[in-house]
């Protein structure tokens, strides 16, 4: 009798201890999934604000950009005033220029801006060539000042331009691997378009003597 | 024998990639402190004077001047050169204080930009006015030192009164040590794992890891200061939008 009760409680404690180890490999299971999924949300919120980053980059950049852009429709009309003191008959050229600021000043995505600003290009490379015609304006100095001040924005657009293509570059780079482009895709983030310079257009004005 | 010959290879491999991404960034010369006459086209006497009129921007004012002479900017047009090494040197404080004047003797080209921070003071209208009256004249002579000379005492004339934050010292020196001595423990780190190979990593794969990180080491003295003659200092980081003036002579 006794031993058969000693036997009967072995067999219990064996079938106890079989179920505490599958609780406990329960557990371990829960726990690893539990820190794969931690796992995968920080490297998800990782790359998120990655993603965040690069596009702030980006969005300064082009601020940039059109801080440059704006400066440089800042300097025309006293630029315009300065050419028609000396050549007051080149009306279709001022008016061109005029039209050419307006539309630059009045577009609103970059896209367009980026239109009109090629436009001004062209419209301010037949303005500064007509001073070829008139050498009194050639020789004036506030003329040439007003040309270096020119000069030096379209350097400056060149160069911010160039900055924010590079930050394009690299935002299109990062969201189209994988896997970002998964998470861009989720979040509907697309390319970026670059900045890119109509033929013709990167001629910068120089002042020559 | 077989180890250690591939342990010297891993070495000589190591030291080429060294050379070589050095090489690249050598686009640009390194700073040779406020006046850097690569073109060897200054006189001492007007060295001399830029120098002082530099030291005496920088200490009571913040502000850095650097004047380069070059034989030519090839292939870079001499604009576009003056803006990259302007950002490559970092000429400037931290308020982008800096100006630099750089002279292309082949092109005949003199370019004035100023950081950021000048931008306010020194509009390019001016910049290009005191060219035409203070440089032109002189390099039109190839009295390039008289000119560059003359050019930088008006312009401080022009900023006296303007101050920025001062441009910490940094070592540039020291950058390079220690972008050595990790170079000195990748090449050790590389030996060592050579006389106790894990497995089968051969030579070849553990060449290919240590080059992956000699990428690395070399940048560290661009992101660090850049050395001069002047002690413990180079320029302070300063940044330029790629304004200024500039003339053909």
């Amino acid at each position: 009798m006794e031993d058969a009760a000693e036997a009967g409680e072995q067999d219990g404690d064996s079938k106890q201890n079989g179920s505490v180890r599958e609780m406990k490999k329960g557990a371990v299971v829960l726990i690893v999934i539990a820190v794969l999924i931690v796992i995968l949300a920080a490297s998800v919120i990782g790359r998120y604000n990655q993603l965040v980053e690069l596009e702030e980059t980006v969005d300064a950049r082009w601020a940039q950009v059109e801080n440059q852009l704006q400066r440089r429709a800042d300097l025309i009309p006293n630029l315009v005033n300065t050419v028609r003191g000396y050549a007051s008959h080149e009306e279709q050229i001022f008016a061109d220029v005029a039209d050419a600021r307006s539309r630059l000043l009045g577009a609103t995505t970059p896209e367009a801006q980026m239109q009109a600003n090629s436009g001004l290009d062209s419209a301010l490379g037949r303005l500064l060539a007509i001073s070829e015609a008139y050498p009194e304006l050639k020789a004036d100095t506030s003329f040439i000042r007003l040309q270096d001040e020119l000069a030096g924005t379209e350097n400056r657009i060149a160069t911010e331009r160039m900055r924010f293509n590079e930050s394009v570059q690299s935002w299109n780079t990062t969201i189209r691997r994988f896997p970002m482009n998964i998470l861009a895709s989720l979040f509907g983030r697309e390319t970026k378009a670059f900045f890119e310079v109509a033929p013709g257009a990167q001629q910068v004005p120089q002042v020559e003597f | 024998m077989k180890r250690r010959r591939r342990a010297l290879q891993g070495t000589v491999i190591l030291a080429l990639i060294f050379v070589l991404t050095n090489l690249v960034w050598a686009s640009f010369p390194a700073p040779q402190g406020y006046v850097n006459d690569f073109a060897n086209v200054l006189d001492q006497r007007s060295k001399e004077e830029i120098q002082s009129i530099a030291d005496r921007l920088q200490r009571e004012q913040g502000i850095e001047l650097a004047v380069i002479t070059l034989s030519t900017t090839a292939p870079m047009d001499p604009k576009e050169y003056t803006t990259g090494i302007f950002n490559e040197w970092g000429v400037g404080g931290p308020e982008d204080s800096g100006l630099v004047m750089l002279l292309a003797v082949a092109e005949g080209a003199i370019e004035v930009e100023p950081g950021y921070g000048l931008e306010g003071a020194l509009p390019d209208g001016l910049i290009g006015a005191v060219i035409d009256q203070e440089g032109l004249p002189h390099f039109k002579n190839k009295a390039y030192g008289a000119g560059l000379a003359a050019m930088a005492s008006t312009y401080a004339d022009i900023l006296a009164g303007e101050e920025f934050e001062i441009a910490e010292d940094k070592n540039d020196d020291r950058s390079w040590l220690v972008s050595f001595a990790i170079f000195l423990l990748i090449v050790l780190f590389l030996r060592r794992s050579r006389r106790f190979p894990p497995g089968g990593t051969g030579g070849l794969g553990g060449g290919g890891r240590g080059s992956g990180r000699t990428v690395i080491v070399p940048r560290m003295p661009r992101g660090g200061g850049f050395g001069g003659p002047r002690p413990g200092g180079g320029f302070g980081g300063g940044r330029s939008g790629g304004g200024g003036a500039g003339r053909r002579f």
